[in-house]
C-alpha cells in the first residue's frame, strides 16, 4: 500500500515537472515568439490548449522540422520574403494580429476559451488566415467542429471544390490525394482513426474568400517533416509542399 | 449756407477753375494792396500819441483787410466751369423691372418706391432740361413712353447687357449720363466677364446708380450656391460644399432629395458674425445613372422668399468602372489588403499582376484571359487603357527603357496617375531612381548606396496639407479627423524616399529618430499626377483595428478615387456650368482622343440631344480648327428639365467611342436669388464710369449731379464771383468791427 502511494506521488511529480518544462517560456527561447518581424512572411504555429485530452501538447506535432523543411521550399519556389524560422503564438497573444497567417496541427484536440474564440473570430474577420491539418476520424472532426462553432456559430463548414481559386493560385491542384502520416504508412495505409477519405474544407467570409483551410483526414505536417526521409514517399511530400505554397499565396492575395 | 455765401455749390467750386476776369496782372494787385496798406498805416500814424499802439495796429489791420477785399473785387474774381448744356444732351434712365424689384416691405414694393421717388423728385426737372428716354430693364431693354406703361416683371435681370445696349443706342447722340435705378441683382452672364467692365468704361459716359431695397435681409435664408462634381464613380461618396446667406445666426435644416427620396438631412449651425457661411455635406453612395438632386433648406419663421431656399444639381454616377493596374514583384500582405479594401467597389476595377514565383505571374481582376497575358504592357495603347498605375516592390530592371518612358508619359501626356509603393525592390531599392520614371515622381529618390527599406514600426501623422486633402479625410469633422489619425496603429515598415520636390504636397508623415519624413507625397506632373507612398505596411491598420473599422478601406478607396478622378477619358462630353440656369442656349464640347491619347480631329462625331417636350435632335459636328480634337455644339433648351447629350465618335479605323453628358435647364429661378440690394456692384458701376451712387433719399441731387459731369455736349463759361455775398458781408463786418472798437476806445 505504501509502495502504491509513493508510486502515485512520484508519477504526479514527474507529470507536473514535465508540464512545467514544456510550458515555461525558456523552453522556446530558441524560437522568436514575440519580436518584430524582419521578413514579410512568418510560418506561425498556433500553441493551443487541448484541455487535457492528451498527455503531451498536440500543437507540437511535427514541430519544428515540418516548418524548417517547408520554409526552405517556400523560399525556393516563390518570391515570398520568408522568415527561415517559424514562430509560435497563442490566441490571446496581442501580437497575433501581426501575423496574418497561422497554422494549427492536430486540431482534433483543439480547445478554445471564450476569449480565445472571440480573438480568433476578430483575427479572421480582419483578414487573417488559418490552416488546420492532421486530424482524422469522426470523433476528432466533431471536436474540431465544436471548437469552430464557438468562433463562428453561424458560419458553416463547406467543401472546397476543384474550381476554388485556392487550388489554382500558383499550382493547379487538380489531382488531390490523401497525404498520409508516417505512422499510417507504416501500417500499410494512408488513413488513420477511421478517416478513410480526405476532405478539403473551408470556412468562408462574406465575400466567399477562404478564412480557414481545413485539411481533414490527411497529414501535411508529416509530409513536410519527413520530406528528407527515404522511407516517406516523395510524391506525398511534393504534393504537401504544393498545398502549403498555395495556401500561403492564396492568403497573401485574397 | 455755403452756396449763399459763395454764390455757387461746393461741387462747382471743386470742379471749377479760379481766375481773375479783369485781365490785370496779379503783380499789380499785390502792389496796390501794399500801397493801400501803406497809406492806411501813414494815416493812422498821425494819431500815435493819442491812441495806444496796439489799438493802432488793430485798426490798421481792419482797414487793410477792407481795402484788400475791395481791390480783390475790382480784379473780378471768377470761376471757369464746364457744364452740360441741358437742351443739347440726352439722358437715359434705366428702370429695373425684374421680379426682384417686386420684393418689398411695408406694403410697397421696391419698384413702387422707385416710381414714387422719381415722380416726386427729379424726373420732371430732368425731362424739362434733357432729352430723356426711359427704359424698362429686365431680360432685355424696352423703351417706355411713360412710367405708366411698365411691362410685367421680368424673370431675369440682365443689367449688364441692358447698360451696354442703352449706351450703344445713344451712341449717335451726345449722352450726358445714364441713370440706373435698380437693386443691382444682376444674374446675366455678361457682367461677370472682366471684359465687360472695360467695355463699359470705354463709352466714357457717367452712369449714376440709384440703389433700391435693403442691403441686408435678416429675415431671409438663402441657399446661395451648391458646389458638387457633375460626375462621380459608382460606389464613391461625394461631398458637396454649400454656401448659405443668412441675415442672422442660428441654425438651419438642410434636406437633400434624389427625386422624391430623402437621402440626407442635416442641421447646419450658422454663425451670427458673418452673413455668409460654407458647409460641407457628404452624400451617400448612389446607384449608377443620372440623379437630379434637390438641396432644400427648411424656411425660417416669417421668411418671405422661399424660392431661394433650394437649388438643384445633376450628378451622373458613371456606369463604367475606372481601371487601375497594380503590379507587384512579390506576394506581400499590403497587396492582399489593398485588394480587399477595393473589393466589390463598383467604381474601380483593380487589375493586378503579381509575380508569385521566379517564372510565374498571377493575374487578378482581369477582364478577359488575354489581358496582361504577356505581362506588363509593352505598348502605349495597352498601358494608356488604364486610368491609374500602382507599382509595388517591383524592380525597374523587370521593364525595359521603352516601358519606363511609357510609364513616365502615362502621367505626363496621357494624364494618368502613378503611385509607387515602398518595398525591398521598390523605389530606390528597385533601381527606379536611375530610370526616366524618376522625373515623374514627387520625390528625389536617394542614391542606391544602401537599402532604404526598413521593417520598423512607425507612427503616421497627418501633415498640414493632409488636413485639407480628400484622400486623408476619414471624417468630415476636422477635429474628429485629426483624432482618427492620431489613433491610427503604427505601420509595419517604411522606406526612405528622399526629399519632396518643389510643388509637391506631403499629405502624411512619420517620425523616426526625432525627425519627420514624408510618407505620402503627391504632385502634378504634366497632365497627370504622381504619388509615392513610402510604406507597404498600412495593412497593420486593418489587422490592428476592429473588423468593423473602415479606416484602412476608406484611405485606400479615397486614394484610388483621387487617382482616377483626375484622369481624362478618351471621349468626354463637357457641358456648361450652370448656376441659375435660366438661359435657354446651352453649349457642349466633346473632347476626343485616340488610343495614345492624342487629339483626334478627323473623327465622325454625332450628337443626339434628347430633352423634355419630346425634343430629339441629331447633328454631326466638325472639329474646332483652333482646338484639334474638340467638337463644339450649341442647342436650345427652351423647356425646363434634364437634357441628355449623347456623343458618338467613329475614328478612321472604325473604332467607336460613346459618352453621355447631361444638362439641367431650370426656369424662372434666377430672380429669386440674391434679392438684397447689391450696393457694392452699383457703387462700382458708378465709380468705374465716373458717376455717383445715390440712395433713394438723395434723388433730389440728381439734376445737379448730371450737370456737373463732363459728358455729352459741354460748354465752358465763367461764373462771376465779385458779387459774392461773402465779400459784402466781410467788408461790412470788418468796418463794423472797426467802428465798435473806436467807440469803445473813445476815438470816433
Amino acid at each position: 500500500m505504501r509502495f502504491v502511494f509513493w508510486l502515485i506521488v512520484a508519477t504526479c511529480c514527474v507529470a507536473i515537472a514535465r508540464a512545467q518544462s514544456v510550458t515555461s517560456p525558456d523552453f522556446y527561447s530558441g524560437w522568436s515568439r514575440i519580436s518584430d518581424a524582419k521578413h514579410e512572411f512568418s510560418f506561425t504555429r498556433l500553441m493551443y490548449s487541448d484541455a487535457g485530452y492528451s498527455d503531451w501538447p498536440r500543437w507540437q506535432a511535427d514541430w519544428p522540422e515540418a516548418e524548417t523543411h517547408f520554409l526552405q521550399g517556400l523560399e525556393r519556389l516563390t518570391r515570398i520574403d520568408t522568415d527561415p524560422e517559424g514562430r509560435l503564438i497563442r490566441l490571446n497573444d496581442p501580437d497575433l494580429f501581426d501575423y496574418p497567417w497561422i497554422y494549427a496541427v492536430e486540431v482534433g484536440s483543439l480547445h478554445v476559451s471564450e476569449t480565445e474564440a472571440a480573438n480568433l473570430r476578430e483575427y479572421l474577420l480582419r483578414g487573417g488566415f488559418l490552416m488546420v491539418d492532421d486530424f482524422h476520424g469522426p470523433w476528432q472532426w466533431q471536436n474540431f467542429e465544436d471548437a469552430m462553432k464557438q468562433v463562428f456559430p453561424e458560419r458553416p463548414v463547406v467543401e472546397l471544390t476543384d474550381d476554388d481559386e485556392i487550388f489554382h493560385v500558383l499550382y493547379d491542384l487538380d489531382e488531390r490525394k490523401q497525404i498520409p502520416g508516417l505512422r499510417a504508412l507504416r501500417m500499410g495505409r494512408t488513413w488513420e482513426e477511421g478517416g478513410n477519405l480526405p476532405y478539403w474544407r473551408g470556412i468562408m467570409d462574406d465575400e466567399g474568400r477562404v478564412m480557414v483551410a481545413i485539411n481533414f483526414n490527411m497529414d501535411m505536417g508529416d509530409a513536410w517533416e519527413h520530406a528528407d526521409w527515404p522511407e516517406y514517399p516523395e510524391p506525398y511530400s511534393a504534393l504537401a509542399y504544393r498545398f502549403g505554397v498555395n495556401y500561403i499565396v492564396y492568403a497573401m492575395t485574397h | 449756407m455755403f452756396e449763399f455765401l459763395f454764390s455757387q455749390s461746393p461741387q462747382t467750386w471743386q470742379k471749377g477753375e479760379f481766375f481773375f476776369a479783369s485781365g490785370w496782372s496779379l503783380w499789380a494787385l499785390a502792389i496796390c494792396i501794399i500801397l493801400v496798406t501803406g497809406l492806411s498805416a501813414s494815416g493812422l500814424y498821425r494819431y500815435r500819441s493819442a491812441i495806444k499802439k496796439s489799438h493802432l495796429g488793430i485798426a490798421w489791420i481792419l482797414q487793410s483787410l477792407v481795402a484788400s477785399l475791395i481791390l480783390l473785387m475790382l480784379w473780378q474774381p471768377s470761376l471757369r466751369v464746364n457744364e452740360v448744356f441741358d437742351s443739347e444732351n440726352r439722358l437715359s434712365i434705366l428702370l429695373d423691372v425684374s421680379a426682384s424689384m417686386s420684393y418689398g416691405q411695408n406694403d410697397t414694393s421696391r419698384l413702387q418706391n422707385a416710381l414714387i421717388a422719381l415722380q416726386k423728385g427729379p424726373l420732371a426737372s430732368l425731362q424739362k432740361t434733357f432729352k430723356t428716354t426711359i427704359y424698362a430693364a429686365s431680360e432685355d431693354l424696352q423703351p417706355l413712353e411713360s412710367l405708366q406703361e411698365l411691362p410685367a416683371p421680368g424673370m431675369q435681370s440682365n443689367l449688364g447687357e441692358s447698360l451696354i445696349e442703352s449706351l450703344e443706342l445713344a451712341a449717335r447722340e451726345p449722352l450726358a449720363a445714364v441713370i440706373l435705378v435698380s437693386d443691382g441683382s444682376d444674374n446675366g452672364a455678361i457682367a461677370a466677364n472682366p471684359d465687360w467692365w472695360n467695355k463699359l468704361v470705354q463709352y466714357d459716359v457717367p452712369i449714376h446708380t440709384v440703389g433700391i431695397g435693403r442691403v441686408k435681409l435678416p429675415e431671409d435664408l438663402e441657399l446661395l450656391d451648391v458646389e458638387l462634381a457633375s460626375s462621380s464613380l459608382a460606389g464613391s461618396v461625394e461631398s458637396a460644399m454649400l454656401t448659405l446667406r443668412h441675415g442672422r445666426g442660428g441654425s438651419a435644416t438642410l434636406k437633400v432629395y434624389d427625386g422624391n427620396s430623402l437621402i440626407v438631412k442635416q442641421e447646419l449651425k450658422l454663425s451670427g458674425s458673418s452673413d455668409e457661411s460654407s458647409h460641407s455635406l457628404e452624400l451617400p453612395s448612389l446607384e449608377p445613372g443620372v440623379h437630379e438632386l434637390r438641396f432644400a433648406l427648411e424656411p425660417w419663421l416669417g421668411e418671405l422668399n422661399l424660392k431661394n431656399n433650394q437649388q438643384k444639381r445633376l450628378l451622373h454616377v458613371a456606369e463604367q468602372q475606372r481601371r487601375v493596374l497594380y503590379v507587384e514583384g512579390e506576394p506581400r500582405w499590403e497587396y492582399k489588403f489593398i485588394r480587399r479594401a477595393l473589393h466589390n467597389n463598383p467604381g474601380i476595377r483593380l487589375v493586378s499582376l503579381l509575380r508569385t514565383s521566379p517564372n510565374k505571374f498571377y493575374r487578378q481582376g482581369i477582364d478577359s484571359n488575354d489581358e496582361l497575358i504577356d505581362g506588363f504592357p509593352t505598348d502605349r495603347e495597352s498601358l494608356y487603357a488604364y486610368d491609374a498605375i500602382v507599382i509595388g516592390s517591383f524592380e525597374a530592371a523587370q521593364l525595359d527603357k521603352h516601358q519606363h518612358d511609357n510609364l513616365r508619359d502615362f502621367v505626363a501626356s496621357r494624364g494618368g496617375s502613378l503611385l509607387m509603393l515602398a518595398g525591398s525592390e521598390g523605389l530606390a531599392d528597385g533601381g527606379w531612381g536611375r530610370t526616366s520614371v524618376a522625373s515623374a515622381l514627387p520625390v528625389r529618390l536617394p542614391d542606391q548606396i544602401k537599402p532604404t527599406f526598413s521593417r520598423t514600426k512607425v507612427k503616421v501623422e497627418l501633415s498640414e496639407s493632409g488636413h485639407r486633402s480628400p484622400i486623408t479625410k476619414l471624417s468630415n469633422n476636422d477635429e474628429k479627423n485629426r483624432q482618427l489619425w492620431r489613433e491610427m496603429p503604427e505601420i509595419g515598415n517604411y522606406q526612405s524616399s528622399g526629399e519632396p520636390k518643389p510643388g509637391s504636397h506631403t499629405l502624411l508623415e512619420f517620425e523616426f529618430d526625432g525627425r519627420k519624413y514624408p510618407l505620402l507625397v503627391q504632385q502634378r506632373y504634366g497632365l497627370g499626377y504622381s504619388y509615392v507612398l513610402a510604406t507597404a505596411g498600412t495593412w497593420r491598420w486593418q489587422m490592428q483595428l476592429p473588423s468593423d473599422d473602415q479606416r484602412h478601406e476608406t484611405f485606400w478607396r479615397q486614394l484610388l478615387w483621387s487617382m482616377v478622378d483626375s484622369t481624362p477619358a478618351r471621349i468626354e462630353v463637357n457641358t456648361q456650368n450652370y448656376i441659375h440656369a435660366d438661359r435657354s442656349i446651352k453649349s457642349a464640347s466633346i473632347n476626343l482622343k485616340n488610343a495614345r491619347f492624342e487629339p483626334l480631329p478627323n473623327a465622325e462625331v454625332t450628337i443626339s440631344i434628347d430633352g423634355p417636350g419630346g425634343l430629339s435632335k441629331t447633328s454631326t459636328l466638325k472639329s474646332d480648327p483652333d482646338q484639334p480634337g474638340v467638337y463644339l455644339a450649341d442647342f436650345n433648351a427652351d423647356e425646363t428639365g434634364v437634357y441628355r447629350i449623347a456623343a458618338t465618335a467613329i475614328d478612321i479605323n472604325g473604332e467607336k467611342l460613346a459618352e453621355n453628358g447631361w444638362v439641367l435647364q431650370e426656369g424662372n429661378v434666377a430672380e429669386n436669388f440674391s434679392q438684397q440690394q447689391n450696393k457694392r456692384w452699383l457703387e462700382r458701376v458708378a465709380m468705374e464710369t465716373g458717376g455717383e451712387y445715390l440712395s433713394l433719399n438723395a434723388l433730389e441731387n440728381l439734376p445737379d449731379l448730371v450737370r456737373s459731369k463732363n459728358a455729352g455736349i459741354i460748354r465752358e463759361h465763367s461764373l462771376p464771383l465779385w458779387n459774392m455775398p461773402f465779400f459784402f458781408l466781410a467788408i461790412l463786418l470788418l468796418k463794423a468791427t472797426e467802428w465798435l472798437l473806436r467807440l469803445r476806445w473813445g476815438r470816433i
